[in-house]
């Protein structure tokens, strides 16, 4: 499964979800942190082009399935206002063999984090940033 | 013929619209129609980011048709 939500992410029901039992599955979350370079999060805007955000994600899962030995990838990216300890993303990768999954979660979430048209806003006490963009 | 520019993130506080339509004469490229949005709006210059057209990473120098939606995508920050 391939989505961007603006609910929160229900990690347990894409861990359960049923798969023929392929061995091996890897789970990476990507939480809202409470700090950043020693200031106090409020909170994350997080916004997406949500067309082609959703485009760019099935390639890099398409891209994962040809690269890495793996039975199945799930990605999930939320959008909207979050807090901290909120859930931002989740990437669930199956394989039969665990050192496969643990690869290709790690390329996928890295990728992600290069090329998927999706931004955060960090909400401090006493201001607020992109992140990355510096004009 | 006309372009709509999607702008995302702190290009579109800056410009102060999230999204803007362009004309632009037949045969023009991405940059034509950046250099158009830069006359228009001053928070376009010294921003960072890469273009897409109707949702795929382009160069600048790719030609532009009626009705395309061009996207300016400053450094992306998901995960």
């Amino acid at each position: 499964m391939i989505d961007i939500v603006s609910e929160p992410i229900d990690v347990a029901t894409l861990v359960g979800q049923a798969d023929g039992g392929s061995g091996g599955l890897v789970l990476f979350v990507g939480q809202v942190r409470a700090s950043t370079g020693g200031r106090n999060v409020v909170r994350l805007e997080y916004e997406a082009y949500r067309a082609m955000a959703l485009a760019e994600l099935e390639k890099l899962a398409e891209e994962a399935a040809r690269t890495f030995a793996i039975s199945g990838i799930d990605i999930v990216h939320r959008v909207g206002t979050l807090a901290v300890g909120d859930i931002a993303v989740a990437i669930v990768v199956r394989a039969p063999h665990r050192a496969a999954a643990f690869d290709a979660c790690r390329w996928a979430i890295d990728t992600l984090k290069r090329t998927v048209p999706i931004w955060k806003k960090e909400v401090f006490e006493d201001g607020s940033t992109w992140v990355g963009d510096r004009p | 013929m006309r372009v709509r520019v999607h702008l995302f993130a702190g290009l579109r506080e800056r410009l102060g619209a999230p999204e803007v339509d362009l004309e632009v004469r037949d045969g023009a490229t991405v940059d034509d129609a950046l250099a158009a949005l830069g006359r228009r709006h001053e928070g376009l210059a010294g921003s960072r980011f890469t273009t897409a057209l109707n949702r795929r990473y382009v160069e600048r120098s790719a030609a532009i048709a009626d009705g395309d939606e061009l996207a300016l995508i400053p450094p992306v920050s998901g995960g």
